[in-house]
């Protein structure tokens, strides 16, 4: 497995997790189960903790498999421009809510030239 | 952390893929490089709060003949044991950057004992002491200077806790508020830490005869080897002594808790 994400300071983006076993098949997703994304550095409070039952603001995580996140500019503005660990994981919810790890990665946010507030 | 292990494996080139036998060799290294570098350091660079038993040291001359060499970078400076051979008004505190003070304790009857660092012993900043900042938020020297008498020359007579370290932005060498730049302790924890892991990951490889394993076979004609794992081999590399260089990226930050012999 790989997760691998790059992405910009302050823009909005979208990208597919999608999580399989050794064979390369997709995991099962029931429908009651949940996805989480968590971006941050290890041991600490994830800087975004995201999870398919409830947006965070205006980022969003399908309760899915392959999974799209909807990473909306103003959660990509939290974080300075940097390497930082992202973690995909499945609360199976069959089994006690236990959240189980899929995979841990690297997210990394690119600087950008300022100035969007504005449409043009 | 002073590295995140995502900020590693960029630096290894491991981004996109990583095998768990990787994981497992980079986890073997993190945890105690960063360590080295706390050690060689003096103090904790990341930012935290912390409470220790001081008692005051003076930067004179030592006052005792337990002066020793140690190695900084390419050539070795003597050092003498900082003692409190009389009453300062400067107290040193150990770790740095210090941020803030949160409590203040000064107890001469503490003989060691937190217990006794009562809240009728704790000082007022301002009335008792102060921080010799830089500016607000920031003291690089880590120094408390207290108002009217000095302090006392107990061991152990004073307690402290106080936020200090530099903060994650500071360590990235990105800090804007106080134009701090600690990057120097990131860049040099990833560069001993990429030395480490490369140098495991080759023995694996390349070793064979002074540990047993774990080359289990070779052949020249259409040159092939395969290897096997051996705990002893990964273990190998873990007497870690840092490399010049990154001594020298360290040397600006550390912290003797020793006084220099001009």
């Amino acid at each position: 497995m790989s997760l691998f994400v790059t992405t910009y300071k302050n823009r909005t983006f979208d990208f597919v997790v999608s999580i399989t076993d050794a064979a390369g098949v997709l995991v099962v997703f029931q429908s009651a189960d949940i996805m989480r994304i968590k971006i941050g550095r290890l041991g600490e409070i994830p800087i975004l903790d995201l999870d398919s039952v409830a947006p965070t603001n205006s980022t969003t995580v399908q309760a899915a498999n392959p999974s799209t996140v909807h990473l909306h500019q103003d959660e990509a503005d939290l974080f300075d421009p940097g390497i930082y660990s992202i973690e995909a994981a499945i609360v199976d919810t069959s089994d006690g809510n236990s959240i189980r790890h899929a995979d841990q990665g690297v997210f990394q946010l690119l600087p950008t030239q300022l100035g969007e507030l504005a449409a043009t | 952390m002073i590295a995140d292990v995502a900020e590693i494996r960029a630096a290894l080139g491991l981004t996109s893929s990583i095998t768990d036998a990787e994981r497992g060799i980079l986890q073997l290294v993190h945890a105690p490089i960063e360590a080295s570098i706390k050690s060689h350091l003096g103090y904790d660079p990341e930012q935290g709060t912390h409470t220790d038993e001081l008692y005051p040291a003076v930067d004179e001359t030592p006052v005792d003949s337990s002066g020793r060499w140690i190695k900084q970078g390419s050539q070795s400076i003597l050092v003498g044991t900082r003692r409190a051979h009389a009453s300062s008004d400067a107290l040193q505190l150990r770790h740095l950057p210090v941020r803030s003070i949160t409590t203040l304790h000064e107890n001469t009857a503490a003989h060691g004992d937190p217990a006794n660092f009562t809240s009728a012993t704790q000082l007022t900043a301002g009335t008792h002491f102060y921080l010799d900042i830089d500016q607000a938020g920031i003291s690089r020297s880590g120094q408390v200077v207290r108002i009217g008498p000095s302090w006392p020359s107990v061991r152990h007579s004073v307690m402290v806790t106080c936020v200090a370290g530099y903060s994650a932005r500071e360590l990235a060498g990105q800090d804007t508020q106080f134009f701090v730049n600690a990057g120097p302790i990131k860049a040099a924890t990833i560069l001993q830490i990429v030395k480490e892991f490369k140098q495991i990951v080759l023995q694996q490889k390349g070793n064979a005869g002074f540990t047993a394993g774990p080359l289990a076979s070779e052949r020249l004609g259409d040159y092939a080897y395969s290897t096997g794992g051996n705990s002893a081999m990964l273990s190998a590399g873990m007497g870690i002594n840092l490399m010049p260089e990154v001594e020298n990226m360290l040397a600006p930050y550390r912290h003797f808790g020793l006084s220099l012999v001009a």
